[in-house]
C-alpha cells in the first residue's frame, strides 16, 4: 500500500491530469444535470455582482450615444406608429370578418446584459434577471432588432443566454415571402446559414427571415435576419441561404425574455 | 515568486480576463489571459501545478458563463498545463528553437482541440472556416504572450519545483 501511495505521489502530475480529464469529461456529460445548473446559476449571480462596476462605467459611456439613437428612433417610431395604427384598425376589421382567433401578445420581461462570459469565443451573455422575475430555462431571448438566443441556465437573480453566435445554437426559421422553413445556425462574424431550403423555393435578396414557430422555445414570426446570399449548386439537394442577423451581438445591452411558451 | 504571489496573480488574471475580454473581442474571438497565466505557472512549477491551475481556472471560466459544452475549458487547459509543465527546466537543455517551437505548438494544439469541440461539425462543414477560427484565436493569445516576453521572457523563468 505504501509503495502504491509512494508511486501516486511520485507520479502526481500524471495522476492529477487523469483526474482532471475524468472530472472534465464528467462535467461535459452532465451539463444538463440539476446540480450543475444550480452551481452555475449561483456562481453567475455572484459574478454579476463582481462585474457591476464595469457595467456602471460602460453604462455611463454609452448613455449619451444611446440617448441620441433613441431620439432618432423615437421620431421614426412616431411616424411608423401612425401608419401602423391605420393598419391595425384595418387588420382588426379583416380579422373579425375572417373570424380569426385573436393572438395573445407575447409577455416580455426586460433585462440588462451584465457580462459576456470569459471564454475565448463569444457564445453566451449573462443577464440580470432570473427565477425571481419568472424566467425559465429554454426561454427565447429577443433584442430590439430581433432574436438573440435562449436561456440555458437560470439563477435567482441572473441567467445565462446561449446566443445565436454559439455554433451549437439552432433555430427553426422561415422565409417571410414563401414561408419555406429551414434550420439556422451561426457561420462567421455576423453571418448565419439557413439549411434545408427546398431548391424550388424562390428566394429574394434582403428577404426577411423569421422564426417558424415549429419550436417549444421560439414563438412564431420573431425577426431573425435578412438574406444576403443564396447558395444553390447542382450537386446540392437543398439551397443554403446566407443571412445577416438583425441583432448586433457585439453591442447588445438590453434584452427581452419571452415568457416560456410552455408556461402559458 | 512564492505561492501566495502566484495565487494573487491567478486572481488578478481572472479579474483581467473577466473585465477586459469583452472590450478586446475581435470577430467574436477573445484573448485568453488565463491560458497565458497557466503557461507561466507550468513553466515555473511544473506539470502538477499546471494541471491544477488549468483545471481550476478553466472551471471558473466555464462557470462565468458558457453557452454549451460546460467542462471543455478545464479539460483543454489542464492538458495544456500538463504538457507545458513537461518543458519545465528544458530551456537550457534543449535547442532554443525546438524549445520555443514546442510550447508554441502546445498552444496551437490547445486551440485546435478547443475550437474543434466548441464548434462541433464546423470542421466537416467548412474546414477553411475552422482553420481561420483556430489560427486567429491561437494567434491572438500568442500575440499577447509575445508581448509578455518583454516583461518576463519564458526562457528566463526559473523552475521552482
Amino acid at each position: 500500500m505504501r509503495r502504491f501511495l509512494g508511486f501516486l505521489v511520485e507520479r502526481k502530475d500524471y495522476v492529477s491530469l487523469i483526474l482532471a480529464v475524468i472530472f472534465s469529461i464528467a462535467l461535459i456529460s452532465s451539463d444538463e444535470s440539476e446540480e450543475i445548473r444550480i452551481i452555475r446559476g449561483k456562481t453567475n449571480d455572484v459574478l454579476n455582482v463582481v462585474y457591476s462596476p464595469i457595467q456602471w462605467v460602460r453604462d455611463v459611456n454609452i448613455l449619451k450615444r444611446e440617448n441620441e439613437i433613441l431620439k432618432v428612433t423615437a421620431v421614426q417610431l412616431k411616424l411608423l406608429n401612425s401608419s401602423l395604427l391605420n393598419s391595425k384598425y384595418e387588420n382588426e376589421r379583416l380579422r373579425e370578418m375572417l373570424e380569426f382567433k385573436k393572438q395573445r401578445p407575447l409577455e416580455l420581461i426586460p433585462g440588462r446584459v451584465v457580462n459576456k462570459g470569459m471564454s475565448a469565443v463569444l457564445n453566451s451573455i449573462s443577464i440580470d434577471i432570473g427565477t425571481r422575475e419568472g424566467i425559465e430555462e429554454n426561454s427565447a431571448v429577443m433584442g430590439i432588432d430581433g432574436i438573440v438566443g435562449k436561456t440555458v441556465n437560470v439563477g435567482e437573480h441572473s441567467s445565462i443566454v446561449q446566443i445565436l453566435q454559439d455554433y451549437n445554437a439552432r433555430v427553426s426559421v422561415k422565409l417571410e415571402t414563401s414561408g419555406a422553413t429551414g434550420i439556422l445556425r451561426w457561420r462567421e462574424n455576423d453571418t448565419f446559414e439557413v439549411w434545408e431550403i427546398p431548391k424550388a423555393i424562390p428566394v429574394q435578396m434582403r428577404e426577411r427571415i423569421l422564426t417558424s414557430g415549429h419550436s417549444d422555445i421560439y414563438p412564431e414570426n420573431l425577426l431573425v435576419g435578412k438574406v444576403i446570399e443564396v447558395i444553390d449548386r447542382p450537386e446540392m439537394l437543398h439551397k443554403i441561404i446566407k443571412a445577416e442577423a438583425f441583432t448586433d451581438f457585439s453591442s447588445i445591452q438590453y434584452v427581452f425574455v419571452v415568457k416560456s411558451l410552455s408556461s402559458e | 515568486m512564492n505561492r501566495n504571489t502566484t495565487l494573487l496573480l491567478a486572481g488578478l488574471t481572472f479579474i483581467l480576463q473577466f473585465y477586459l475580454s469583452e472590450f478586446m473581442t475581435i470577430r467574436s474571438i477573445r484573448p485568453d489571459f488565463l491560458l497565458i497565466f497557466i503557461v507561466y505557472v507550468s513553466f515555473q512549477y511544473g506539470s502538477f501545478a499546471g494541471v491544477i491551475a488549468g483545471f481550476s481556472l478553466g472551471l471558473l471560466e466555464d462557470l462565468s458563463g458558457v453557452g454549451s459544452m460546460f467542462g471543455l475549458a478545464p479539460l483543454t487547459k489542464s492538458i495544456t498545463g500538463f504538457l507545458v509543465g513537461k518543458l519545465q527546466g528544458q530551456h537550457s537543455r534543449m535547442n532554443p528553437l525546438y524549445f520555443h517551437a514546442t510550447w508554441i505548438g502546445i498552444i496551437f494544439f490547445h486551440f485546435v482541440f478547443y475550437i474543434y469541440f466548441r464548434f462541433q461539425t464546423l470542421y466537416e462543414t467548412s474546414s477553411e472556416q475552422f482553420f481561420l477560427t483556430w489560427l486567429f484565436s491561437a494567434a491572438y493569445t500568442l500575440a499577447l504572450l509575445g508581448l509578455m516576453q518583454v516583461v518576463k521572457p519564458i526562457g528566463e523563468i526559473r523552475s521552482l519545483e
